[in-house]
């Protein structure tokens, strides 16, 4: 459609309507199920390279915007990718019989694992049961006792040697309270020390001498009983030994045979079989605890086995039920959801932890697959973004608790064997969290090479109409809704359009669309219709803004009671109508705002009140400075720019930004200088550059919107109308009720592509162009404030001529 | 599992407790508790020998002692040997007089000085049970060595004479094996075939729930008695005190060839 600028926009070019005679279908019960994401084909290419490049570091970030439907199509795509590769490997930790502070990682095929900790569990409860068993038969222990025997016997004939060599010489053995003595005997009993010394010298001396060697042989036969006691020892310990291999060796052996074809459960059945074997105590129930408290004992008696726990097979993953790689959402990525952790148990006040007490993160179930992980969540908990990195560079995950690894708990842990990591992470996002860790985290780039980057907004074709109607179709079967006549999908399709502030647009946004036809499926229902109809998606835009507006109702009610002032009819001078658009949760909005601008001899600032006060934003500043540039070089190339000149946006309480009041801003400037009314009729909004063109705004729909909804409660007069820029115009989705007045001829729509056509529409009054002299025509406004500006220059001339003592005051005093 | 017979009331009513240089006596005091817990009119004597053959040896100015515990050698005079004995009654008294408050039955305590031979025949008429530890081998170890196994930690043998001093024994036993001894075997002397067919069925009658091991001596005599004891690996000998068996050599023999604690069981005039 052209436009002309300057001249009010026909109604049909205010609004795009999706006509429901084009669609191909009637109702969306017809349409087949569509599970892509329209008009995303870049970041679906780029998922796609992910997944299939076996390369280290390119991982994904997928960045759009929230609704675009990024979780839901990703794991869409990764589930049907991941169902047509191999399952990976089942992961356990077993005992390490080398190093228990390392427990061991077993890879094993498939859904092996379970079966192998049953069997194993099998096997020790049969030990259990078997050893004790052998220990206590009949022949285990008259082996043992004989072995005891044996060893007493030999002790005792060593001795019974001694007493009899004493014997033969008339000395006895007496047992002392801590050892042996030899003493001259007579009549059987120890002899009377008195007696001792009538003997004669001699055979007291051969006494001595006999006793002396004597205590030496009981001395050797003495420090040889060590030697026996160990070989005795030795013995029997061979004995329980070859008891308890022979015990275990048929439950091992079976098992061992069932997984001959896994060499590292194998080995493991053979590490165990020998440390069973050596470890037989651990199979044998000990007496109550003499001594212990009988509350301690009940509870030893209820933990699991020490064998039971030392054997046991720690399933750490498990693909018994996968049929595929594995896809992982994890939607609370900790440190220790990702990572895994090492738990411990409360045991009589002490801390303990075993190797049984590993447990999987979410990087254990994924590896082999793809890991799906909320940034924002990822970044949120402690350590976890580090973590996250630490593994996928490495290739391998050790399992720590995050005690450890920030050095805060001293306690003896574990160090698990690293289990090696072949996956891909997927990081979904905003654009901010992207843009942020690419600049901030230097690993970031090198770990995350892939970007899909969701679109916010897609083309308004027919296929992406088509697309989304399938979509919506689907949704609508998935939740068993109320399916949609065409004339719901178009009103849809409008309201995608006007979400998006673009007419030639659909929204990306599908919760956006999504949620709304579920609002729909109510009022449908509501309504007693069997089909959501235009009427039902319009209930719920309705109610939509109705729920959110509250705000912007109070703020109308308090312009139309005066509170806020904002005129629509008459004309002033240095007053023009601007229009800022304000976001409250969902739901945006526009505020008509009066501008005002005074003018003042001075050295050429323009001085942004907004800005000064620190509630306008740089962009707004900027929009400012730009109007200073403008008026030098389009009014006064050969003169000094003297005036000094305030801008303020009335009645604003809170920040200003953004250039769209740039336009209006030199209207009432421009309006301050030539002393020339501008018409209160009328709102402006549009940057503008250096050279007086106006460029596209954002909110354009609701910028109308919100100045027509104060004419409107005032009443329409016919004159009022919003002057917008030329390039906005196919932006425009406008609401029902505006192009109704616009095709009453009630309200108009001005496209302007040079701040003239402004000046022209708000004073009425030509703009102007220079001539081939380069003046401005007589009458026009450009020459009024050109002669205006000169008078200044001249002014001030005259007022710096008179001193730079009184120049000094004069700026002093305008300082203040 | 404990016994459960049928007791007659010959059950024992005085327990002398022979405590010598070797230890602090508290094993074997609780050899007893099965046969304490039952019954609080029990009287608990426990007796302190002073061996006074030591006594003379510490006299003696040239004796010297193997440590057993370190195998140094080094004097054994009366002063220290006196010192220790101090020591060693303190000791025993107070293990008795704990043991006998927790189980609550009246004690007596005191010294013994002379020999163990004429303690354990003076005794063995005296009271009903008395119960003594046979002489520390010069096995000793700084560690402790597995001589006896679970089981015979846990295995009462009884040696029966004859029919008529047989139930005295056998109801100790009963009642020792209550505690956690629980095997019990028995041994009968070679006699004609109707008397031992009369004692098996005495056995059977006193120990129902028991599934007594019985064996045979094939000799008379307390070597064969001992033999066979340790050779069902005896965690203790119950029998009764006969005049044979309370011979100084009988006595001598049991004290330093058995390696578990002996009871000895009064004989009642008339038996049973």
């Amino acid at each position: 459609m052209d436009v002309e600028p300057g001249r009010p926009l026909p109604a049909q070019a205010l609004y795009r309507p999706c006509d429901p005679e084009q669609l191909t279908f009637d109702t969306t019960e017809s349409l087949e199920k569509f599970s892509e994401i329209p008009g995303q084909d870049r970041a679906v290419e780029a998922i796609h390279f992910a997944t299939e490049i076996d390369v280290d570091g390119h991982n994904v970030f997928v960045l759009g915007p929230p609704g675009a439907g990024r979780h839901t199509f990703v794991r869409q795509f990764l589930e049907e990718k991941a169902a047509g590769r191999a399952i990976p490997s089942d992961w356990c930790y077993v005992y390490n019989f080398d190093d228990p502070r390392q427990p061991k990682a077993l890879k094993m095929p498939p859904g092996v694992s379970k079966e192998l900790r049953i069997d194993v569990e099998h096997a020790i409860q049969d030990a259990q049961t078997a050893i004790p068993a052998a220990f206590e038969s009949e022949d285990f222990q008259t082996q043992h006792e004989a072995i005891a025997e044996e060893f007493k016997e030999r002790q005792e004939k060593a001795f019974k040697e001694v007493e009899q060599a004493a014997g033969e010489r008339g000395i006895g053995v007496v047992q002392t309270p801590t050892g042996i003595a030899f003493v001259p005997m007579k009549d059987e009993e120890a002899i009377k020390s008195e007696e001792f010394e009538k003997l004669p010298k001699k055979q007291q001396k051969k006494f001595h001498k006999d006793i002396e060697e004597l205590t030496g042989q009981l001395q050797r036969v003495m420090r040889s009983t060590p030697k026996h006691a160990r070989e005795m020892r030795q013995t029997i310990r061979q004995l329980e030994h070859d008891v308890a291999g022979l015990a275990v060796t048929g439950l091992v052996d079976e098992l061992k045979q069932k997984y001959r074809d896994i060499p590292v459960v194998v080995e493991h059945l053979e590490r165990m079989q020998a440390d069973i074997v050596d470890n037989v105590s651990l199979f044998l129930r000990p007496s109550d605890g003499p001594g212990l408290p009988a509350q301690m004992q009940e509870i030893l008696r209820s933990r699991e086995s020490d064998a039971m726990r030392r054997y046991a097979i720690n399933v750490l993953v498990d693909r018994s039920d996968c049929e595929g790689a594995p896809v992982v959402f994890e939607d609370k990525p900790s440190f220790a959801e990702l990572i895994g952790k090492i738990e411990h148990e409360a045991e009589f006040g002490t801390l303990m932890t075993s190797f049984n007490l590993i447990r999987a993160g979410a990087l254990h179930r994924a590896n082999g697959g793809y890991l799906v992980l909320d940034v924002l969540k990822v970044l949120s908990y402690p350590l976890a973004w580090e973590g996250l990195k630490r593994a996928i560079k490495s290739g391998e995950l050790s399992v720590r608790s995050l005690g450890d690894d920030i050095g805060l708990v001293s306690t003896v842990s574990l160090e698990p064997q690293p289990i090696p990591l072949n996956l891909k992470v997927i990081l979904i996002g905003e654009r901010i969290h992207y843009y942020l860790l690419d600049r901030h985290d230097p690993e970031f780039s090198e770990l995350f090479k892939v970007a899909a980057d969701f679109e916010d907004q897609i083309e308004r074709s027919d296929e992406n109409v088509e697309h989304l109607a399938r979509l919506l179709a689907t949704v609508v079967r998935q939740e068993n809704l109320t399916h949609l006549e065409r004339g719901g999908v178009a009103r849809l399709m409008e309201e995608s359009a006007r979400h998006t502030g673009d007419s030639e647009r659909l929204s990306a946004d599908i919760r956006q669309a999504t949620d709304l036809m579920r609002e729909a499926h109510y009022w449908a229902s509501h309504n007693h219709k069997e089909l959501i109809g235009a009427e039902e998606v319009q209930q719920a835009i309705d109610g939509r803004i109705r729920r959110a507006s509250r705000y912007r109702d109070r703020m109308l009610e308090e312009m139309i009671r005066g509170t806020l002032v904002v005129e629509t009819s008459g004309a002033r001078v240095g007053q023009v109508n601007g229009l800022a658009v304000m976001q409250l949760g969902g739901f945006a909005f526009a505020r008509p705002q009066r501008i005002t601008a005074t003018v003042t001899l001075g050295s050429g600032k323009v001085v942004d009140i907004e800005r000064e006060v620190e509630l306008g934003g740089p962009l707004h500043s900027k929009g400012v400075l730009i109007l200073a540039g403008f008026l030098s070089s389009h009014y006064v190339t050969d003169q000094p720019l003297c005036l000094s000149a305030s801008l303020v946006f009335e009645q604003s309480y809170g920040g200003v930004d953004g250039d769209s009041a740039a336009a209006g801003e030199l209207c009432v400037l421009a309006s301050a200088l030539a002393e020339i009314p501008i018409k209160q009729s009328l709102a402006v909004t549009g940057s503008m550059d250096q050279h007086g063109k106006i460029q596209a705004i954002g909110g354009v729909n609701e910028k109308i919107e919100g100045f027509f909804d104060i004419c409107n409660k005032r009443g329409l007069s016919g004159d009022q109308g919003v002057l917008i820029p030329v390039a906005n115009v196919k932006h425009l989705m406008l609401r029902r009720d505006v192009i109704e007045a616009v095709e009453a001829g009630q309200f108009k729509v001005y496209p302007v592509d040079h701040i003239d056509h402004c000046l022209e529409l708000l004073t009425g009054l030509p703009a102007g162009e220079r001539d081939e002299n380069g003046e401005f025509p007589q009458g026009s406004v450009n020459h009024k404030i050109r002669g205006r500006l000169l008078d200044l220059a001249v002014q001030r001339r005259a007022f710096s001529s008179t001193g730079p003592a009184q120049e000094e005051d004069a700026n002093a005093g305008k300082t203040s | 599992m404990p016994m459960q017979a049928k007791l007659p009331d010959t059950a024992p009513r005085r327990i002398t407790v022979i405590l010598g240089m070797g230890g602090s006596g508290k094993p074997l005091l609780n050899v007893l508790r099965p046969l304490l817990g039952r019954d609080t009119e029990i009287d608990l004597q426990g007796v302190f020998v002073e061996e006074d053959e030591l006594q003379r040896a510490a006299a003696l100015p040239f004796v010297k002692e193997l440590c057993r515990l370190t195998l140094s050698v080094r004097e054994f005079h009366s002063a220290q040997f006196e010192r220790a004995v101090v020591l060693r009654t303190r000791t025993a008294r107070r293990a008795v007089a704990e043991f006998a408050q927790h189980m609550g039955v009246p004690h007596t305590f005191r010294n013994f000085r002379g020999s163990t031979i004429s303690l354990l025949q003076e005794t063995a008429h005296s009271a009903d049970i008395t119960v003594f530890e046979p002489l520390r081998m010069f096995t000793s170890s700084p560690t402790p060595l597995p001589v006896q196994t679970r089981r015979s930690q846990q295995h009462i043998v009884v040696a029966v004479d004859d029919r008529a001093t047989a139930v005295e024994v056998l109801i100790a036993a009963t009642l020792l094996a209550e505690g956690e001894m629980h095997r019990i075997s028995v041994l009968l002397p070679a006699v004609d075939p109707a008397e031992q067919e009369a004692l098996e069925g005495l056995i059977s009658d006193l120990l129902p729930a028991s599934p007594a091991r019985v064996l045979l001596l094939t000799e008379p005599g307390i070597q064969c008695l001992i033999a066979a004891a340790r050779a069902e690996g005896a965690g203790m000998l119950v029998l009764g005190a006969s005049e044979e068996l309370l011979k100084p050599q009988s006595l001598r023999s049991l004290r330093e060839q058995l390696h578990c604690p002996v009871c000895l069981v009064r004989q009642r005039e008339g038996g049973a």
